[in-house]
Order: structure tokens, then sequence, then C-alpha cells
């Protein structure tokens, strides 16, 4: 069962989501908060697996709010859910540690979809339009130094990973890419995550992005097919 | 009256001028004896030179004068020595025509007339006689190229002036243009987000009213409408998505665009061979053509001579009018034409032109004088008259002139254009900043709105049908919820186009602001000092300024029209002060103006707070003071700011 805590200050759509959340069988919304500084006490409160986090709301805003549940240890996989994808704070928030954002028009079936792969932790959602809003932010802000630093401490092997992950490829096909069995993947997958202080894939990919390891449309379309899918 | 005669008053260079053309006439009557009737040629070399001097301010009259001095001497006979003087002055009266002139209508047909004047009868030689061996056709040529010259200087003088007036009003009129704009493109988006997400929204709150109609008696048809109503919610919200996106993409459009357009222009250069090349025919054609004694070869040697320092008569414009004059007298001590040649001539007037145009001032000055003394040695060597001596003089000085006066033009227009394009650029990238922080704030603005509403409809409709089978009531309860949110779409979609829509035409209809001011003052024709110091105003305060200024100025205009009027203003504590202050009237005294006007101005002024204070000055003068508070009340902020552009921010907050 995946708990789950709504935090968004409009009543009307959170109501609506809790409709469609609480209708899944694997599923409970546990909590609900009309703004950052509410949500984050009952998320420390209630412990969920996963918060679903709207990005613009009274104090703090969700980019702040990820920050402090990352700052105090929360255990919780944040998904921030936003109206429009055309939104530089989307960046922020993925930058502060959260595992990805949905549309709130998503239909349901795609947002429970959404909500068990950011439990699972090893599937990023909506890639293909992920990956467009950090290379249109990217293109804005270019390349950083400091984050490529980070980059040093990781192996070969796992800087090569990171930047297929990049790529939107999935842990299967990582593992046929690479010729590494599944569980080989997520090991050293969490170990670069790890060194590079990311805590989602997402973030990763956010930070692979910034350290120029993956430059704006170096990709081939057919990159996305996959993992959109997801 | 008593301004229009002060706007007759020469200059001091042109009194100067005059003062030695009547020097001139008078030196060459006590000179020159022997005509018929010398006090006419006296009193006409005296008239003509007087002319001179005016020659800025009436320059058609002052032209005239000078023709008709000539007649006077052709129709009384005075003229049967070499004197010359009017004549030479012809060039100079035909240059100010055409540079002075009140519009190009004077110049042209003053130009035209006084020149037929002129040369009709010097062409029948009546009642004109003048001894000139070049005659009709170098007079004619020099009228015209004197009239050119001033038409030249005269277009390029008008069409900086023009550039620089463009250019002030694109600076002062900046914020009014960008916020033309903004609004313009607010309307844009407002009826855009109207057509394109009203339908989709409309579907979708017709299919939640039918799907609560229809739940009690038949689910599944319940289910169709539920779902109809989420796939037109999420349409509507693609629709806005979509929209919003491309408003993304048409600000990074224009600003490539605007990157385009800061292409500058490559510096038009003279081409410099040209005038060179344009003497040496003329001095080819002059030997084909004129017998004269010696060998052809060396007298076409003779004429690539005095072409060949032309080449550098840009870049090294003394040096080349130097060795100009030399090739000019050494071509006449050893050719014997009987006249000096017209190929000479264009020679040192070109090498005068460089001069006037490239050289420094004193550089032209020497080139000037030692082309002169070039053309009257040459002259004389080649047994010319006194007359043809003086106008070859006035041919090359007035070449220096001419061409120095078109430089100075010339560079001045350069200048104008570059500072005009300036202020085009960064109008333009005023605009795009504004648009854009509206494009972002109406983007977010609706996001809150529309969005939030279209989403929610979504978000319920979903919940309704996965509950629709195991639990009625909760069902209910989430169509309920799809209900308000269809309710609420429509709300907030009349919220923000309206709210935009509304905020547009108050920004549209708000009038001329303080950046209109300065015009409004300079179009009084009072001697008036203006100073505007403050930031850029919110609209009504800004519309409010210019009404106290507009009627102030009217005030000073019926009561004390010759007195100095000063226009402050200037932002200080949070308010600003509109200060007009006009000093005591030169006519009878100031009749205090208790009238409409300042009645009306009160009213304008108290209507957004502020407070006006007018009343007589202790040196017999008036003065008007309004304080306008800084911090107007605006509805719906969020929208009034966008719609307003990033330039208003920062008084709209306050």
């Amino acid at each position: 069962m995946i708990k789950l805590v709504l935090i968004d200050d409009h009543e009307l759509l959170r109501s609506g989501m809790r409709g469609v959340l609480d209708a899944q069988p694997d599923m409970r919304v546990v909590a609900e908060a009309a703004d950052g500084a509410a949500g984050i006490d009952e998320v420390l409160r209630t412990h969920p697996d996963v918060v679903l986090m709207d990005i613009r709301m009274p104090a703090p805003d969700g980019i702040e709010a990820t920050r402090r549940l990352v700052a105090a240890g929360s255990k919780a996989r944040i998904l921030i859910i936003t109206t429009f994808d055309e939104d530089d704070n989307l960046v922020e928030a993925l930058r502060a540690g959260a595992a990805g954002f949905i549309l709130k028009d998503t239909p349901s079936a795609r947002l429970a979809d959404a909500v068990r792969a950011v439990a699972e932790g090893d599937r990023m959602i909506d890639g293909t339009i992920t990956r467009r809003l950090i290379e249109q932010h990217l293109e804005r802000t270019g390349t950083q130094e400091q984050v490529r630093e980070r980059f040093a401490d990781l192996t070969e092997r796992e800087t090569e990973l990171i930047r297929r992950l990049a790529r939107g490829r999935s842990n299967a096909e990582l593992a046929t890419e690479m010729s590494l069995s599944e569980a080989t993947v997520k090991t050293h997958l969490n170990r670069a995550m790890t060194k590079l202080g990311a805590r989602s894939r997402v973030q990763a990919v956010v930070l692979a992005y910034e350290s120029g390891l993956v430059r704006p449309g170096e990709l081939e379309s057919g990159d996305f097919a996959l993992s959109d899918d997801a | 009256m008593s301004s229009r005669v002060a706007a007759l008053r020469p200059r001091n260079s042109d009194l100067l001028l005059g003062a030695l053309a009547v020097a001139w006439g008078v030196a060459e009557d006590l000179a020159l004896p022997g005509a018929a009737a010398q006090g006419v040629q006296l009193a006409t070399g005296v008239i003509a030179g007087s002319a001179v001097a005016f020659r800025r301010t009436v320059p058609v009259g002052a032209a005239g004068l000078v023709v008709a001095a000539l007649y006077v001497r052709g129709l009384a006979d005075a003229q049967t020595n070499e004197a010359i003087m009017p004549l030479a002055l012809l060039p100079l009266m035909f240059y100010s025509v055409a540079r002075y002139a009140a519009d190009a209508g004077w110049a042209i047909a003053g130009g035209a007339v006084l020149a037929a004047l002129v040369l009709v009868p010097v062409w029948e030689e009546l009642p004109l006689r003048q001894p000139n061996q070049f005659g009709h056709v170098f007079l004619l040529l020099l009228i015209a190229l004197s009239w050119l010259a001033g038409w030249v200087v005269r277009r390029r003088w008008l069409e900086s002036l023009r550039l620089r007036q463009d250019r002030e009003s694109i600076q002062l009129a900046r914020t009014t243009f960008v916020r033309a704009a903004a609004a313009e493109e607010t309307l844009r988006i407002a009826s855009t987000i109207n057509s394109e997400v009203r339908s989709a929204a409309s579907e979708a709150s017709t299919h939640t009213e039918a799907a609560s109609t229809v739940l009690d008696e038949d689910v599944e048809a319940a289910r169709t409408q539920i779902s109809l109503a989420g796939e037109s919610s999420r349409a509507a919200v693609a629709d806005l998505r979509r929209l919003l996106a491309v408003l993304r993409t048409e600000g990074q459009q224009s600003t490539a665009a605007a990157a385009a357009h800061g292409e500058r222009r490559r510096k038009a250069r003279w081409p410099a061979i040209m005038p060179a090349v344009a003497v040496a025919v003329v001095s080819v054609a002059e030997v084909l053509l004129v017998t004269a004694p010696g060998s052809t070869a060396g007298r076409l040697g003779g004429a690539v001579a005095v072409a060949l320092p032309l080449i550098w008569c840009a870049r090294f414009p003394v040096s080349a009018a130097v060795a100009t004059a030399v090739t000019v007298v050494a071509r006449a001590a050893l050719d014997q034409y009987g006249e000096i040649g017209i190929s000479a001539i264009a020679a040192s007037a070109v090498a005068a032109a460089a001069a006037g145009r490239f050289a420094s001032r004193r550089g032209a000055v020497l080139a000037t004088g030692l082309l002169v003394v070039a053309v009257s040695v040459a002259s004389a060597l080649q047994d010319g008259n006194l007359n043809d001596l003086v106008m070859l003089s006035v041919l090359v000085v007035l070449a220096t002139v001419a061409a120095s006066a078109i430089g100075r033009r010339s560079e001045d227009l350069e200048q104008s254009t570059l500072q005009y394009a300036r202020a085009c650029d960064e109008r333009e990238l005023l605009v795009r900043e504004a648009l854009d922080e509206l494009r972002r704030g109406i983007a977010r603005e609706t996001h809150d709105s529309v969005g939030y509403a279209l989403a929610s409809l979504n978000m319920h409709a979903e919940a309704a049908l996965l509950v629709l089978d195991s639990d009625q009531v909760a069902a209910r309860g989430h169509i309920d919820s799809m209900q308000a949110a269809a309710r609420l779409t429509h709300t907030e979609l009349d919220r923000l186009v309206h709210g935009l829509e509304h905020v547009t035409r108050e920004e549209l209809d708000s009038g001329p602001g303080v950046e209109s001011i300065p015009a409004l003052v300079r179009g009084s024709g009072l001697s008036a000092r203006t100073s505007i110091d403050c930031p850029t105003l919110p609209l009504r305060i800004a519309s409010t300024a210019y009404r106290v200024v507009q009627e102030s100025i009217l005030n000073v205009q019926k009561h004390a029209p010759d007195s100095d009027v000063t226009v402050d203003l200037s932002a200080e504590s949070g308010s600003l002060r509109v200060a007009i202050v006009n000093g005591r009237p030169a006519g009878p005294p100031v009749e205090l103006p208790g009238g409409h006007g300042l009645i009306g101005m009160r009213e304008r002024v108290t209507a957004i707070r502020g407070s006006l204070i007018a009343g007589p000055t202790d040196d017999g003068g008036w003065s008007t003071v309004a304080i306008l508070p800084l911090d107007a009340e605006t509805p719906m902020p969020a929208v009034r700011d966008a719609a307003r552009g990033g330039s208003g921010g920062g008084q709209a907050e306050g």
C-alpha cells in the first residue's frame, strides 16, 4: 500500500485527486494540506511514501517545501503536480530533489502509474517533457563548473550509466546495452546517485545536463520512445 | 510684432559679410571711375552689399535686392567699367536662397525666378551688359551649382533635424509606445484565450450537466458524459498550454529579429577617385576640342597633370590643393589659350571643395587662399580681366564653403541617423522586455485561475468514473464538484479575459502623458524652459500632469504671452511635483485666471488625491503647483502590472 500526502492550495483539485488516488486499490491518501508549511508538518507526521506537491502555493512554495523536506531527512519521494510544463520552477524543483512532475490534467491511469513509478524509484516519468524542460532551462543558464566536479568521483561505468539514463534509458535497456544484469545496473546507479548527492534519477539527469555530460540536442528522437510510456 | 522684427536681425557674421560687401562696392566705385551714372553705381553697390547681411533671415528678398541692383545698374547704363560687385555676390545669394528660404517652395521658385531675371537679360545682352570672358554659361553654371550646394545642405540639415526630433519623440514617448504595444498584445492574447479555450470549456460544462441529470436513471449514459466532460476539460487545458507555448516561442522569435536588426550599415565613403577621373575627362576633352598652339601630346600631359593630384584630394586635401595650384599656374604659363581653361577651373574647384570637406579649418583656409592666388595668377597670365579673376576667386571660395557646409551637415546627419537607430533599438528592447514580462504574467495568471479550474474538473471526472460502479454517492459528490469546477472555469475565464481587456482599454484611453509635455510646451510658442526629472509614472498621474501643464500653458498664453515660463516636473518623497511658473508679463498686468481652466485642473488633481496651489508670485507673475501622490490605487494588480509591462512596475506597486 502506497501512502500519499497531497499538498495543494486548490481545494477542488485536491478533493478530485484524492478521489482518483483513493480509488486505486494500492494507494491511500493519509493526509492533505493547503500550504507548504502545513504540508511539511503532515509529511513529517505521517511518513508517506509519495508526496504530491503543487508548485505554486502559499508559503512556502513547492520548491522550498521540497528543499525543507529533503533537509529534514524525509524519505518521502516528491512528485510535483503542475498545470503547465513550460515552467522554469519545475527544473528548480527537480534540482531541489523532487522525483519528477506530472500535469494536473493527466488521465487517472497515468497519474496512478506515475505515483507507482515514483514509489518504486527506478523509473523516470514524462521523460520527453522532462528532458526538453531541462534542455530549455540549460539554454538559458549554461553548464556549471562546480556540478562537473561532482562527476569526478564517478567510475567510468557509473558515468556511462548516468549518461545513458539521461538519454531516457530504462533499467532493462541499460542492462542490455551495457551487458550487465538489471540488479548490477541498479547497484551502480544507486552508488553513482549517492556520489552525486542525487535523491532521484531525474535529479541525476538534471546534474548530468548541468555538468555538460549530456548536451541539449545531442539525443536522437528514438531515444525517448520507451521511457515515455513507462 | 516685435518678435517678428527681432527674427529679421542678421547674425553678426552676416553683418560683417554685409559690411565687407558694402566696402567692396564703395572701393570698386572709387577705383573704377568713368561710369555714366557714378551715383547709381555707388548706391546700388551699397544696397547690394547691405542685402548680403540679410541672406539668412530674408534670403529671397536679399537675393532679389542684389538682382534689382544689377537691373538698376543696367537700366541706368551705370556699368561701363569693370565693376563686378553685385554679380559676384550672386553665387552666395543663390546658395542662401536654397539653404535658408522659409520652405522648399520658396527655395525653388525664388531660385528659378531670380535665375531667370539674371540670365535672360544677360542672354539678350539687355539691359545688363557684363563684360565677362566666360560668358553666360559660366554664370549659369556658377549660379546653378551654388543653388544646388545650398539645396543639398538644406536637405541634409532638414533630414538631420527630423531624425533628431523623431529620436527625441521616440525617447519621450517610449513608455507610451511600450504600453501601447503591451496593450495590443494583451488584447490579442485575451481574445485568443477566449476563443481557444472557451468552446472546449463550454463542452465540458454541458457534459457535466448532462452527467448530473442522467446519473440516477442511467449509469452508462452518465459514464459517457463524464468521460466526455473529462476529455473536453483536458482539451481545454491542452489548448491553453499550446497557446502559452506559442506565446513563448513568439517571444524568442522577436528576440532573434531584434538581434538581426542590430546589424549596422557601413559608413558610406566618398568614391575618392571619381573627381580626379571627371576632371581628367574634362581636361582631355578640352585639349581635343579646343584648338590651341603647342603639341597635342604636351597639352595632353598638362591635362593629365592637372587632374593627377586630385586622386589624393580626399586623403591629403591640402597637399592636393597645393599641387593643383602649382599645375594650374604652370599650365597657364606654358600654354597660351588666351583663357585659363575650363579644366583648370574645374580642378581648382574640386581641390577647393575637397579642402573644405576633408581638411581642417586652417588647412581649408590655406588651400583656398592658395587656389585663389593660383587661379588669379593663371587668369592674369592668360590675359584675363579683373572680372574673370574675381569670378574665379568667388568660385573657388564658394566651392570650399559649400563643401565644408555639406560635409558638416553630412556628418551631422550621420550622427543623427545613428542616434535615431539607437533610440529605435532601445525602444525595441523595451518592448521586447515588456512583452516577455506580459506573457509571463498572463501565463501565471491563467495557470492559477482557468488552468486550475479545468484541471479540477478533469480530476473529479476521473474520480467519478473510478467510483461510479461501486459508490454512487461518492460519484454524485464528484459530479457536483465537476459542476462547481465548470462554473469556476467560466468565471475565471471571464475574469481573466475581461480583466485583461478592461485594463488594456483604460491603458489605451488614458491620453497623452509626461512624455508629450516638451512637445506641448514647444508648440505653445512661449519662451519656456522645461525640466522633467521623474521615473516612469502610473498612467493616471502622467495624464493628469499633462493636463495641468496644458491648462497652465493655455493660461500663460492668454494672460502673459511674452513672459518667460518654467515648466518643472520632479518626483520627491512619494509624490510628483508639477510646477508651471511665469514671470511678469510685458504687456498689461495679469488678469487672475479664475476661469474653467483652474477649476477643471483642480478637479482632475483631487480625483487622484493630489493638491493644487495656484496664485500670483511676488514678482508679478503666476505660479501653478500640483502635488500628485504616486501611489494611485489600481484594480487587479497582478494583471494590471502584467498589462503595463516591466517598465511601470516600480510605482504601481507602491
